[in-house]
C-alpha cells in the first residue's frame, strides 16, 4: 500500500494543468448551453401561452411555428400549417388598406383582427424570418358598434325636441300670429325643453348606472308611506284618472334607497297615466309574501301586444305606436326602472292586454330578509 | 296646393302646419311610412315632406317607391332628416329625393322651398 502518491514530474504537471483548463472550459460551455436552453424553453412557453395569435415564418413566407391562440383563430393545427405558405394559413380580408381587417378561418368563419408584423434578424443583420401577431378584436369592434349606434340614437333623440324649439321660436320671432297661436307655440317650446331636460337626466342616470357610480343608500323603509307620498302630486294633476291604493296593514319594513324607490314608483305610476289617455283607474297594490314585498301598478290604458312587449325594458326602445309617440318619452324610463329594482335585489316584469291595460309588478326584499342574509 | 307631411312626431307635423298655414295649402298628414304611401297614392299631393326614421316603413323606402311608380314619380319629395351625416343625405338623394332639410330646420326656409315648388307648378300649368 502506498502512503502517498509519487510526486509528478514536470511533464505530468503540465498535462494535468491543460486537462484542468479543458474541463473548466467544457463545464462553462455546458452551463452556457443549459442557460440558453432554459431561455429557449421560456421563450417557447411564452410563445405558446400568449393570448394573441403568433405566427413565425421563414424568409420564403412558409410557416415555421404558430401558437395555440392562432390555432384556435385559424382552425389550423401547427403541425398541419408548418411548411405551408403563410397566406394560406392566415388569409386576411380587408375592404381598404389600413381599414378593419377580418381573418377568414379554415372553416370560413370571419374574425375581426388587428395584425402587427416584424422581420426577424440574425446577429449579422440578415432577415431569417418574420413574426406576425394577430389579435382578435371582436369585443372592441362590438363595443365600437354599440357606441356609434348609441350616439346616433341620442343625436336623433336630441334633434327632435331641438327642431321644435328652433321651429316654433323662429315662427314666434319672425311671424305675425294670432295670440292663441303664439300661446300654443310657446307651449310646444316648453314641452320640447322639458323633454330635452328629461332626456339628459335619463342619459346621466344610465351612464352612472352602467359605470357603477350609482350606488344605493339603503335603509329601512315604510313602503305604504312612500306610495302615498308619490301619489299625491299625481292626484293633484290627474283630472281623468282615479288613483287608488290597496295597502295591507301589516306590511313588513322593506330595505331600500328612499329616493330610488320613489323614482321606481313615480316612473311606473307616470307611465300608467301616460299610457291611458282615456283616463280610468290606476291601482297600486302592495302584497307581502314571506320575505318579499310585491308592488303592482295596474292601469286601464292602451295596453301592449306580446310583440310590443318584446324589448320593453331595453334602452331607447319605444313601442311603435302613434299613441306612444304622442305621449313623448325618452325610451329610457323602463330600462332605468328595471335596473333600479334589480340593484335592490328585486325583479320587475309586466303583463298586458291590448285595449284593456297593463300591470307592472316588482318585488323588493324586506329588511328581515337582508338582515338574515348577513348584510 | 296639396302637400303631405309624414313624420312620426305629432309636434313636428304641427310645426309644419303652423308654418304653412294659409289658403294656399291643403296639408295632409301621415304618422308612418305605410300611411305616407297610402295618402300619397290616394290624394296625389304636389309635394311630400318625408321624415327618414319612421315606424313600419322608413322615409327612404317611401321615397324609392314613390319615384318608381309612374303615377307618383312627379311628386316633389323633400326629406326631413334628423341625421346630419353626409351619408344620410347621399342616401336620400340616391333614393330619388329632390331636396332635403336637416333637423333642426328653419321653418321659413321650408316655407320658401314650398313656395318655390308652388310657383313652378303655377308656371307649368
Amino acid at each position: 500500500m502506498l502512503d502517498r502518491a509519487p510526486p509528478l514530474d514536470r511533464e505530468q504537471e503540465a498535462l494535468l494543468g491543460l486537462a484542468g483548463n479543458q474541463i473548466a472550459g467544457a463545464l462553462e460551455a455546458a452551463l452556457r448551453l443549459e442557460e440558453a436552453e432554459r431561455a429557449a424553453g421560456e421563450a417557447r412557453a411564452v410563445f405558446y401561452a400568449i393570448a394573441d395569435g403568433v405566427l413565425l415564418s421563414d424568409p420564403f413566407g412558409r410557416v415555421t411555428a404558430m401558437n395555440r391562440a392562432l390555432e384556435a383563430l385559424t382552425g389550423w393545427t401547427e403541425t398541419e400549417a408548418r411548411g405551408r405558405p403563410y397566406a394560406e394559413v392566415l388569409p386576411i380580408a380587408t375592404d381598404q388598406v389600413g381599414g378593419p381587417a377580418d381573418l377568414v378561418s379554415r372553416y370560413g368563419r370571419k374574425v375581426p383582427v388587428a395584425v402587427s408584423s416584424a422581420p426577424i434578424f440574425d446577429p449579422r443583420g440578415r432577415v431569417v424570418g418574420g413574426v406576425d401577431v394577430i389579435r382578435d378584436v371582436s369585443k372592441e369592434r362590438e363595443i365600437d358598434e354599440v357606441k356609434s349606434a348609441l350616439i346616433s340614437t341620442v343625436s336623433h333623440e336630441l334633434r327632435t325636441p331641438l327642431t321644435l324649439i328652433h321651429g316654433f321660436a323662429e315662427l314666434l320671432v319672425l311671424r305675425d300670429m294670432p295670440v292663441e297661436r303664439q300661446r300654443s307655440s310657446a307651449v310646444e317650446i316648453l314641452d320640447a325643453s322639458r323633454r330635452l331636460a328629461r332626456l339628459i337626466d335619463d342619459l346621466l342616470s344610465v351612464s352612472r348606472m352602467e359605470s357603477g357610480r350609482l350606488v344605493l343608500d339603503p335603509r329601512p323603509l315604510d313602503l305604504a308611506a312612500v306610495v302615498e307620498r308619490i301619489l299625491s302630486p299625481f292626484r293633484a294633476m290627474a283630472a281623468k284618472h282615479t288613483l287608488r291604493t290597496k295597502l295591507p296593514g301589516n306590511l313588513p319594513v322593506i330595505w331600500g334607497d328612499p329616493d330610488k324607490v320613489e323614482q321606481i314608483l313615480t316612473n311606473l305610476v307616470g307611465n300608467a297615466i301616460k299610457y291611458s289617455p282615456g283616463g280610468g283607474e290606476v291601482l297600486v297594490t302592495v302584497d307581502h309574501d314571506g320575505d318579499t314585498v310585491q308592488v303592482s301598478v295596474r292601469d286601464q290604458g292602451i295596453g301592449m301586444s306580446p310583440r310590443d312587449m318584446g324589448q320593453l325594458f331595453e334602452k331607447f326602445y319605444r313601442v311603435d305606436r302613434e299613441e306612444v309617440r304622442r305621449a313623448g318619452g325618452t325610451g329610457l324610463g323602463l330600462y332605468i326602472t328595471k335596473r333600479l329594482v334589480e340593484m335592490h335585489g328585486g325583479r320587475l316584469w309586466a303583463e298586458s292586454w291590448p285595449g284593456v291595460g297593463s300591470v307592472f309588478r316588482f318585488t323588493l326584499p324586506t329588511s328581515d330578509e337582508l338582515a338574515g342574509s348577513g348584510r | 296646393m296639396k302637400l303631405l307631411i309624414a313624420d312620426d312626431e305629432p309636434a313636428v307635423r304641427a310645426l309644419v302646419h303652423v308654418t304653412l298655414e294659409g289658403d294656399e295649402y291643403e296639408i295632409l298628414e301621415a304618422a308612418d311610412g305605410v300611411e305616407a304611401l297610402e295618402v300619397a297614392r290616394g290624394e296625389g299631393p304636389r309635394l311630400v315632406l318625408l321624415d327618414i326614421m319612421m315606424p313600419r316603413l322608413d322615409g327612404l323606402e317611401v321615397c324609392r317607391q314613390l319615384k318608381a311608380d309612374p303615377d307618383t314619380s312627379d311628386i316633389v319629395v323633400v326629406m326631413l332628416t334628423a341625421q346630419a351625416q353626409d351619408r344620410d343625405r347621399d342616401q336620400g338623394l340616391a333614393a330619388g329625393a329632390d331636396d332635403y332639410f336637416t333637423k333642426p330646420f328653419s321653418p321659413l326656409a321650408l316655407l320658401n322651398m314650398v313656395e318655390r315648388v308652388r310657383h313652378n307648378q303655377t308656371r307649368a300649368d
